[in-house]
């Protein structure tokens, strides 16, 4: 036995274990991309068909535009919203459900470098798909992109801030029934409050205001200025909210992956 | 092969596993471990039995910071036990089958060579090797759902060697593995350990133990309560066999 001469190995990495991480959270998904991609993309398509046809006569302008162009802006956020949030809950709550979290847990990844990757993917993701639905649905509606600048400053934020929020109820959702329900109960109601169909100034001023503390009306009026040119919110503010959610999330999410008390015995 | 290098580690006399005053208190009171030391020199095969409750996962998944210690001291050959560096010379074969279901075996095997900071390529060479070595080449693309218990022990055992740990924690990998398949995996293992790889096995098969660790340290109620070599250890409690040892120990008072 040579105990002496085998020694250790020193760890010097030759690729970035947090580029394989997030190349794995990408594969994940892209493996059952008929669900993960597919299906997210039909759903806002087959609600813009739908209700962009069947109301367009009802409804012949809203915001000052057609019906089914006031409402792509908000099912692109909704497709965004919903990306980010479930990326982060079915990844990590399936990889600490079926324990194969330990593999990163105990491997020399850094924990913010598992948090970045979680996040990352997602936002991946949500490019990917909320570009397909964006592509689709403005040759649809006959749209354009009014302020692309908007989207380049709003969509990372509006991805971040559900991507963290996904990653949050991945780390702390016990059961896939608490899972199903967080969904159900909060974030399907937050986005049918967001202002996808309608204009928040028409609501009664008890729901406008409660509008104005629900992020995904943010991220509806971030999509609907940059397709649009403007929404209920002026640009300045919809950023700042935006921008305050998605900091204020991210200084959170990392905070629990720094303590490792949620992912960790 | 790439993100590994055969260089001396910074501490290069100390032991494989030096572990001081550990203790674990769980959320809902529960003490597991009662500060707890333990050193394991390197390129010892050890063993660490002891009944269900007694502490051994908290202790494994302490020091392949799965678990939060409440307090104390673990080094892997010298160096903080939560440092990349420490945690790049462990490798974990866990009881519970917890393998990643969206990746083919191949994959599995690859992406935790990356996380241990492996190119593509030496990744993918050490997948092979391994995969011919636990006879799972015929199943490289094969999602490991697929696949029988048997199989999946190979592939956690494969896995855990991926990055040449120097440090080998086996926490009971031979549950429910047939006779065949044990003796493959303690063949290779013997041969990893008389190459230099320091071994730390949790079993509840004694007999097991007795024929593979040179040391045998009993654990009970988070506390060691015994540590020799299995002959050392018939002889001061009086036993034939390692059964009786484990029995007599076992029923034994422990001091609070």
């Amino acid at each position: 036995m040579s105990i002496v001469s085998r020694q250790p190995p020193r760890f010097s990495p030759t690729r970035s274990p947090f580029s394989w991480l997030l190349e794995r959270e990408v594969v994940r998904y892209l493996r059952i991309w008929r669900y993960s991609i597919v299906g997210q993309v039909l759903s806002p398509v087959m609600m813009l068909l739908v209700f962009g046809f069947a109301l367009d006569h009802k409804v012949t302008e809203a915001g000052g535009v057609p019906y089914d162009r006031f409402i792509l802006p908000g099912l692109v956020a909704q497709t965004l919203v919903i990306c980010g949030y479930i990326n982060g809950t079915t990844s990590l709550f399936d990889a600490r459900r079926d324990r194969y979290i330990n593999d990163v847990l105990a491997s020399p990844l850094r924990w913010w470098e598992i948090n970045l990757a979680c996040v990352t993917a997602a936002l991946i993701r949500g490019v990917i798909t909320g570009g397909i639905v964006t592509v689709i649905g403005l040759e649809i509606v006959h749209g354009g992109v009014r302020e692309p600048l908007m989207l380049i400053a709003g969509l990372p934020a509006v991805m971040l801030v559900w991507a963290q929020i996904g990653v949050l109820a991945g780390v702390h959702v016990r059961s896939m029934d608490q899972n199903m329900a967080l969904q159900q109960l909060v974030i399907q109601p937050l986005t049918f409050l967001g202002g996808t169909f309608y204009s928040v100034s028409a609501l009664p001023s008890v729901w406008n205001v409660a509008s104005h503390i629900n992020p995904v009306f943010y991220a509806v009026q971030a999509v609907r200025i940059a397709f649009l040119g403007h929404a209920d919110t002026p640009a300045g503010l919809t950023l700042a909210v935006l921008w305050a959610f998605a900091l204020a999330l991210s200084a959170w999410s990392l905070a629990v992956f720094r303590s490792g008390r949620t992912l960790k015995d | 092969m790439g993100g590994v290098s055969e260089q001396p580690n910074p501490g290069s006399d100390a032991p494989a596993l030096e572990i001081k005053g550990l203790h674990k208190t769980y959320a809902g009171g529960l003490v597991a471990l009662h500060g707890l030391d333990l050193t394991i020199e390197r390129g010892r095969f050890v063993g660490l039995l002891g009944p269900n409750g007694a502490g051994k996962s908290t202790l494994i998944g302490s020091v392949c910071n799965l678990v939060i210690p409440s307090g104390g001291q673990i080094r892997v050959f010298g160096l903080d036990h939560s440092s990349r560096e420490a945690r790049h010379m462990v490798g974990l074969c866990e009881q519970e089958i917890n393998l990643d279901r969206f990746l083919s075996v191949e994959q599995i095997l690859i992406y935790h060579g990356g996380y241990h900071g492996l190119t593509r390529r030496a990744a993918r060479e050490r997948a092979r090797e391994l995969m011919e070595v636990f006879h799972l080449a015929g199943k490289a693309k094969n999602n490991p759902t697929e696949l029988s218990g048997g199989m999946r022990r190979r592939i956690l055992f494969a896995r855990a060697l991926m990055h040449h740990p120097g440090l080998l924690i086996l926490d009971e990998p031979t549950a429910g593995v047939d006779i065949d398949l044990r003796r493959e995996l303690w063949r290779y293992v013997r041969s990893l350990n008389a190459d230099g790889t320091t071994v730390l096995l949790t079993t509840h098969y004694l007999e097991e133990a007795e024929e593979l660790c040179e040391e045998i340290v009993l654990l009970r109620d988070g506390r060691i309560i015994a540590r020799d070599t299995a002959a050392a250890l018939r002889i001061n409690f009086g036993a034939a066999g390692m059964a009786e040892v484990y029995a007599s120990a076992m029923a034994t008072e422990v001091l609070a």
